[in-house]
């Protein structure tokens, strides 16, 4: 979508313009798919997922962080953020069922080294995260790729729960500094 | 408000809070400057991660194209209209209060305000300056007419110099004063030019540290 486009776009949801959301749903909704499949490997989980982030995106619509980081980054986001909460509420429940009935069962929470196999196209990302201190590259690979929570992170890195957010807070600064000079 | 989430905005990014923790911080950076302009970098660094990986897994799926927002069986919209109508509802609910505002009109600093009523009612695009000694990003109103310029990294209470090249011409638009521990926000109106180039200038060093693009 060309940058006119774009700001055209949020002009009109901010407006209030139902049919903005629904341009926004037609030029997006296959890649936040794509993020929210990712994480689920589920169609049907998939799809409630990235509806979910619409409708968020039509709540905060005359945000300022829509308008600053535009509507494809911050969907980006969202919808990751939402599917790591269902995936999170599935891993909840799948323990809980599992307590319950002491025996073995099969998630649907995707394999970890899948993921990361699945982003090997993206060397320049791998590059960008390979030129972090080794404590920035290992909560990045926790939090981004394994999908941990600060409280995890810190746990299984045996960190201060403070450490960790700092850590996390300068590695995507400087991840978001390379990247944007690779881009330019 | 509620205090600025400094500490939590890149986890939010990244995926790392809980649902609760993500409310927070989406409301709060909805009407904190500031926070919205971290928040649009976090954002940012994510979606260039993001586009590197789903492109070989977007390739793996099935997915309609274009599916109507109001189509399909499997759309909860379409399951539970209502919910449309409640969140447009709560939206067209949401006021965003303005006050304390003292913007003193033409090329002049006012380091430290934040320009609420400028970014409510504007439409702006943002230049992330690159360089040595401190990260700057400088907003501006698509029309030209302001500039808000935050900052992090730089020497600690140090005073700078922010010039704009407008029609080849380069002229200084002000200074600001970096905060103890090296951050700073400034806001700057003048009339309706297209910027060409802006530059970071460290007071009495001559040498340029940041510039755009």
């Amino acid at each position: 979508m060309a940058p006119a486009d774009a700001t055209d776009l949020v002009t009109r949801l901010i407006s209030g313009d139902p049919t903005a959301l629904e341009d926004a749903y037609r030029e997006h909704a296959r890649r936040c798919n794509a993020i929210a499949y990712k994480i689920l490997r589920n169609d049907d989980q998939s799809r409630d997922v990235v509806q979910e982030a619409f409708l968020t995106l039509w709540r905060h619509r005359e945000g300022l962080v829509v308008r600053t980081a535009g509507i494809a980054p911050w969907l980006t986001v969202v919808t990751r953020n939402a599917a790591l909460a269902a995936l999170r509420s599935a891993g909840a429940r799948s323990r809980r069922e599992e307590r319950a009935h002491t025996s073995d069962m099969k998630t649907d929470a995707p394999d970890p080294a899948d993921l990361v196999s699945a982003s090997v196209d993206a060397s320049r990302v791998r590059r960008a995260i390979a030129s972090l201190s080794a404590e920035q590259q290992t909560v990045v690979e926790l939090a981004y790729f394994r999908f941990m929570t600060m409280s995890q992170i810190a746990e299984t890195t045996q960190t201060p729960l403070g450490t960790v957010k700092r850590r996390i807070q300068l590695a995507l600064r400087h991840l978001g500094r390379i990247l944007s000079e690779q881009r330019s | 408000m509620m205090p600025h989430p400094h500490d939590e905005i890149e986890a939010f990014a990244l995926g790392s809070l809980d649902e609760a923790a993500c409310r927070r911080v989406l409301e709060h950076a909805d009407q904190c400057p500031t926070c919205a302009v971290v928040l649009a970098d976090a954002l940012n660094a994510v979606h260039m991660m993001e586009a590197g990986g789903e492109r070989a897994i977007a390739q793996k799926i099935s997915l309609g194209d274009s599916r109507p927002l109001r189509a399909g069986s499997g759309n909860l919209w379409a399951r539970q209209p209502w919910r449309l109508l409640q969140v447009a509802a709560i939206a067209a609910a949401v006021l965003i209060v303005v006050g304390g505002l003292n913007i003193i009109r033409g090329m002049q600093t006012i380091a430290y305000t934040v320009p609420v009523a400028s970014l409510v009612h504007s439409h702006f695009t943002h230049h992330a300056l690159h360089g040595e000694g401190g990260n700057v990003k400088v907003i501006q109103d698509l029309n030209g007419r302001w500039l808000y310029l935050v900052a992090d990294g730089l020497t600690p209470k140090a005073r700078y110099n922010l010039f704009e090249t407008v029609n080849g011409d380069q002229r200084e638009v002000g200074q600001f004063v970096s905060t103890n521990s090296g951050e700073a926000t400034a806001y700057w109106e003048q009339g309706p030019v297209r910027i060409q180039r802006l530059q970071v200038v460290s007071v009495g060093t001559p040498s340029t540290l940041l510039r755009w693009p």
